[in-house]
């Protein structure tokens, strides 16, 4: 981004003349949709971290009739969820990297044959 | 102390200490529920706890982007300068 400390006022014999393209009309900030995006992702990202750690890390000290208890899953699953996702996700990630690199080997080996 | 190994050094303590509970190295009785439960699903915490903060990171700098105007207009004003100094010199510039 420019600082301020750099702006140059001597533009010499040029005038500067105004022409449309130089009064700035638009809004500041993200467009709409931009906005709702981002704000989803914050809610999601805090809910998701709420939930789990009342889950994983409160939960199993709060007494076993407490109604709490009723929104969550047993408490095995806390450990097998995030298991789970990260097998399938490394899978996903590491078989797309694999695939990418044995496309760019064959490229080479059309490239010299 | 350069941030990577100020990190290193971090992980590396926190991964003893937890080993070390984990294990029961030390002459240390947690309480059973602790020991048993909540000491094995640390790891998987931390891992959810960063792949949210990571989430929400972007999602707050999605959502609090400034467009800056004040750039915008400088950079239309040395634009329409760099136009007019190029086709002082004989350049076509649409």
């Amino acid at each position: 981004m420019v600082k301020n400390g750099s702006r140059r006022t001597d533009f010499g014999s040029h005038k500067v003349a105004l022409s449309p393209s130089l009064i700035h009309t638009g809004t500041t900030g993200a467009s709409g949709q931009d906005k709702v995006v981002g704000a989803s992702l914050l809610t999601f990202s805090t809910v998701v971290f709420v939930y789990y750690t009342l889950w994983a890390i409160v939960m199993p000290f709060v007494d076993e009739t407490y109604f709490l208890h009723d929104y969550f899953p047993r408490r095995e699953y806390a450990i097998r969820i995030p298991c789970v996702l990260l097998v399938f996700g490394l899978t996903v990630i590491l078989t797309f990297l694999s695939m990418v690199m044995i496309k760019s080997k064959k490229k080479v080996e059309k490239k010299s044959a | 102390m350069t941030r990577a190994t100020e990190a290193a050094a971090f992980f590396g303590i926190t991964t003893t200490i937890y080993l070390a509970l984990l294990f029961q190295w030390l002459p240390i009785t947690l309480p059973e529920t602790v020991q048993n439960f909540t000491l094995p699903v640390l790891p998987w915490w931390a891992l959810v706890t960063f792949g949210a903060y990571s989430l929400g990171n972007i999602g707050y700098h999605v959502l609090t982007f400034r467009d800056c105007p004040e750039a915008y207009d400088e950079l239309q004003v040395q634009i329409g300068e760099a136009q007019r100094d190029l086709r002082s010199k004989g350049m076509n510039i649409k």
